[in-house]
């Protein structure tokens, strides 16, 4: 089902090796005496250090695939490997970005930041949290606490917290839902150059088909009934990208197209 | 006009047409009527000038701050306990929300059976310290309970995520996430104790604000029985306040307060 053809262009050269592969996943709820199945045969491999979307409508399943692939949900039957190790529980080596931030309120920036990283003596912790303070660019707000930040602020605080761990895979669960457009813009670009300082793997899940051609190297397409990968697009464009593009415009068609929505209101 | 200037003269408002009322509804009346606020006042300078207000004052306190300290020491925990771990949950909470709707003062016969003459303390302040228990634990245990199982669920998987799990999970997230509503619980738990306290020295008891106002009755001294009751309001607005600013204080330094 994936579409793994030649190396796209705008992705590094290193080669292609698979970080994440999920097979032959299902994923069933039971609720209310009822057996709900959330997913269904989904396959997709995640290549290491490449920006991967899973685009689908809402309610199709795409989050609690992004939750399996974090250990925070057992799967039903099928298997999920990252770096050829099965996914049993979460770990600091692949964080989670939350929908809404989920940075503590009762921390501050620094707390929130050094949260993930363990026991060690105080110098050695601040060194690292002011480097991912100064990465995210939140220098001077070391003290101030999340309640007094802004939205975009928060965000960041969020992927320093993240980042400071030094997990090689990143996922990203609307991320940028709850920001006014202006911040999301704005925090759509810090994600890519994120990114590109740091070769972190990226799997980011959304309903904006916009975001999704924005930041991705590919594109998963995923589908409600049934609740499972349709394609996987190679998205080429090089960055920075303009919405307002002709390549960009066809691509974000295609997947309107796969999606089986009239886009035009 | 400040805004805090027409705060205190509204609540102004409030007062000077009770009090008004009060000594219309009370004039000429002598110390085994109802008594008028002069009346109350000069009552209330006796009192004090004799000593029986403190030494009542003291021992109504201290035994709601036994009382309620023990409640929060053993219904906090018990609470946590309680919305963390899901079979402890079902297995208690029902036999918690029985036990909760029961007034303490119908506790009284029982407590006073069990105590008896008391074992470290005297029978009269063990039995009151037993009560306020009562009164406290439930309401603490029950709000204990929901702070920890309305946690957001993001802050728990963030917690797992980062390999921070058990006491250190309990300690930097889950007491923090919970500590607002423990807090609003203990300041609801604490005015019910003072409520309850009163009406527990009623009986059988040698001090105390409710013995005051008993034993003012006895002997035909309304005036003291209102003197007593403007004692039992003032302490209890006191013990409010002081939790209220517990709370904002705990809000506030992680900049948590809802305006």
């Amino acid at each position: 089902m994936t579409s793994t053809h030649d190396a796209p262009a705008g992705t590094d050269n290193a080669a292609h090796a698979v970080k994440i592969a999920v097979s032959g996943v299902h994923k069933t709820f039971s609720k209310a005496g009822e057996d709900v199945h959330v997913l269904d045969d989904v396959d997709l491999d995640i290549r290491e250090g490449e920006f991967l979307a899973i685009v689908g409508p809402s309610g199709c399943g795409k989050s609690t695939l992004l939750n399996c692939m974090a250990g925070f949900e057992t799967l039903t039957s099928g298997r999920i490997t990252i770096d050829g190790e099965p996914v049993r529980k979460p770990s600091p080596k692949r964080v989670f970005v939350f929908q809404e931030t989920g940075i503590f309120p009762w921390f501050s920036v620094w707390d929130n930041i050094g949260f993930g990283l363990g026991k060690m003596s105080f110098d050695k912790k601040h060194e690292i949290v002011m480097r991912y303070i100064e990465l995210v660019g939140l220098q001077g707000f070391e003290k101030a606490f999340p309640a007094e930040l802004s939205g975009g602020m928060k965000q960041r605080v969020e992927f320093a917290r993240a980042l400071a761990v030094e997990p090689d895979v990143l996922y990203l669960d609307e991320p940028f839902g709850a920001l006014d457009a202006f911040t999301r813009i704005e925090m759509r670009r810090e994600i890519v150059r994120i990114w590109q300082t740091t070769g972190k793997t990226c799997v980011l899940v959304t309903h904006d088909v916009e975001e999704a051609v924005e930041l991705a190297d590919r594109v998963a397409v995923m589908t409600r009934r049934p609740a499972t990968i349709q394609e996987v697009l190679d998205n080429p464009l090089p960055r920075p990208r303009d919405p307002d593009d002709r390549g960009f415009r066809d691509i974000k068609e295609r997947i309107f197209d796969i999606l089986g929505v009239e886009r035009r209101v | 006009m400040t805004g805090k200037l027409q705060t205190l003269l509204l609540g102004c408002v409030g007062f000077g047409l009770f009090v008004g009322l009060w000594w219309i509804a009370t004039l000429g009346h002598s110390v085994s009527d109802p008594p008028s606020p002069p009346l109350t006042f000069t009552a209330l300078l006796e009192i004090a000038a004799s000593g029986e207000l403190w030494s009542n004052t003291i021992a109504s306190v201290f035994r709601v701050a036994w009382g309620f300290v023990l409640a929060a020491a053993v219904g906090i925990p018990f609470g946590i306990a309680l919305g963390w771990y899901d079979p402890l949950r079902r297995a208690f909470n029902p036999l918690v929300q029985c036990l909760r709707p029961i007034s303490p003062i119908a506790w009284m016969p029982v407590t006073v059976l069990v105590i008896g003459n008391g074992y470290v303390l005297n029978g009269d302040d063990e039995s009151a310290i037993a009560l306020i228990f009562l009164s406290s634990f439930f309401p603490i245990v029950t709000a204990s309970n929901s702070a920890v199982n309305s946690i957001d669920r993001k802050f728990l998987r963030s917690s797992q995520n980062f390999g921070v799990g058990g006491l250190d999970m309990l300690r930097r997230v889950i007491l923090p996430a919970a500590m607002p509503q423990i807090l609003t619980g203990l300041r609801l738990a604490l005015g019910i104790s003072w409520v309850v306290v009163v009406a527990a020295e009623m009986i059988g008891v040698q001090h105390g604000l409710g013995f005051q106002v008993n034993i003012a009755r006895q002997q035909l001294r309304y005036d003291h029985v209102g003197a007593a009751m403007v004692v039992i309001a003032v302490i209890g607005l006191l013990l409010d306040s002081f939790m209220a600013r517990l709370e904002r204080a705990t809000l506030a330094r992680r900049g948590m307060l809802s305006r």
